[in-house]
């Protein structure tokens, strides 16, 4: 029972730590894209880049032109039908290869459909085989990318105050002291748009709510969503206070009130602000 | 009492017991032998009856079917069953599937020879 128990917890563990590290991997392949979307247009309007979600099959062989099978990857569908490297298409479910019309041929397997069967007639040493198969589509789900140029800073300051200052999550804080990028959530209460990396604030104390994005694939998060942690600061004139989510390693497993890392002023620098 | 009222009552009286005197009970035998004769039909005891035996063959049916002795019943489940149907999957390595996609387009268009060995190095790296 004890041991049921314990390989239980180390099989949920490993779940865990697996949909941790694949959110990890899309961030960075998220940061990736951003990038690239951002090189292909020169004007300052957001890029929109949008795609509703759809299936494909892909069977794992690639074939010539003349219908040998080049390679077949290990765990794919047309390897576990038996499909081997230099195998000879003669037909798919009844329809003959003819060597040089291979779109014919891609085209009849990318027709197939989810759990529809297959059979594809080979010839392996002289000896002609039928191989049968099932087709088992995959889904990309449906995604969109939104990539904003301008860095502009939002303003939650009124007119009828004269001095301000600035909390700014812009510059990258340094990972080697433990401190990673973070954002602002809300400021004294009041939702702020994410995208702004920089906000403008009347001097005055404020309770700044901010989430971490730290960048360490050992980092352990709860389920759900993470709550916002907060950071009391008084804005002084002229001055921007960098943010930063700070990472305590010896905290790491403390996931459950994210005692593993606490919202920080890791840089404050002068800089003029008026109030427009 | 007025006068009118003694007369009345006396005249109710009267019609009382002239009345009085011609009631009489009477059991119809017949009546009296066929209400016993319905008590054997008593409905409870026979829906008790039934129940016991439908309940007896549901159990003997069950028992029969589990212990496997009505083969014709499963070989007909068997026949009828089709393969699980697997819902669809995210892709375990979509960019394995879009590398292999793009070699199989490179051998369907002819590309080069360096741009196929290219490729092969791409797809090398990402599944060796």
């Amino acid at each position: 029972m004890r041991w049921c128990l314990m390989t239980l917890l180390v099989a949920i563990a490993s779940v865990h730590t697996d949909g941790y590290s694949q959110e990890f991997e899309a961030r960075e392949h998220a940061r990736a894209a951003a990038v690239a979307a951002g090189k292909t247009s020169t004007s300052a309007a957001p890029i929109v880049l949008q795609e509703p979600a759809r299936s494909y099959f892909e069977w794992g062989a690639i074939v010539s032109e003349q219908g040998e099978v080049l390679n077949v990857r290990p765990g794919s569908v047309a390897a576990i039908m038996g499909l081997q490297p230099r195998d000879q298409l003669t037909h798919v479910n009844n329809k003959l290869f003819e060597p040089g019309k291979l779109a014919q041929f891609l085209t009849h397997i990318a027709e197939l459909e989810h759990n529809q069967q297959f059979v594809v007639g080979i010839i392996r040493d002289s000896q002609t085989l039928q191989l049968t198969g099932t087709v088992q589509a995959n889904v990309i789900p449906g995604w969109r990318l939104e990539v904003f140029h301008d860095f502009d800073e939002a303003s939650l300051a009124n007119d009828n105050q004269q001095q301000c200052g600035r909390l700014s999550v812009f510059f990258t804080p340094p990972a080697a002291a433990d401190l990673h990028p973070a954002f602002i959530n809300s400021v004294a209460g009041d939702n702020v748009r994410i995208q702004n990396p920089t906000i403008k604030l009347a001097a005055q104390e404020y309770r700044i709510g901010v989430h971490e994005l730290i960048q360490d694939p050992s980092v352990r998060r709860g389920r759900g969503i993470a709550p916002e942690k907060y950071l009391t600061l008084t804005i002084e004139p002229n001055k921007t206070y960098h943010i930063a989510a700070k990472f305590i390693p010896a905290k790491r497993f403390k996931y459950i009130n994210a005692e593993y890392w606490e919202p920080v002023v890791w840089k404050v620098t002068e800089q003029n602000c008026q109030l427009d | 009492m007025t006068n009118n009222e003694r007369h009345l009552r006396q005249q109710w009286q009267q019609f009382v017991a002239q009345e009085a005197e011609q009631v009489s009970l009477e059991f119809d035998p017949h009546i009296a032998n066929s209400a016993g004769a319905s008590m054997p039909r008593f409905h409870p005891l026979w829906l008790s009856a039934a129940a016991v035996v439908l309940g007896v063959g549901i159990v003997w049916w069950l028992t029969d079917v589990s212990n496997g002795l009505a083969p014709q019943q499963e070989s007909l489940l068997l026949a009828d069953a089709e393969p699980p149907a697997v819902p669809m999957l995210l892709a375990s390595n979509y960019t394995v599937d879009a590398l292999e996609r793009r070699l199989q387009q490179a051998y369907l268009h002819g590309a080069t020879e360096s741009e196929l060995t290219q490729l092969w190095a791409q797809y090398r790296a990402l599944t060796q």
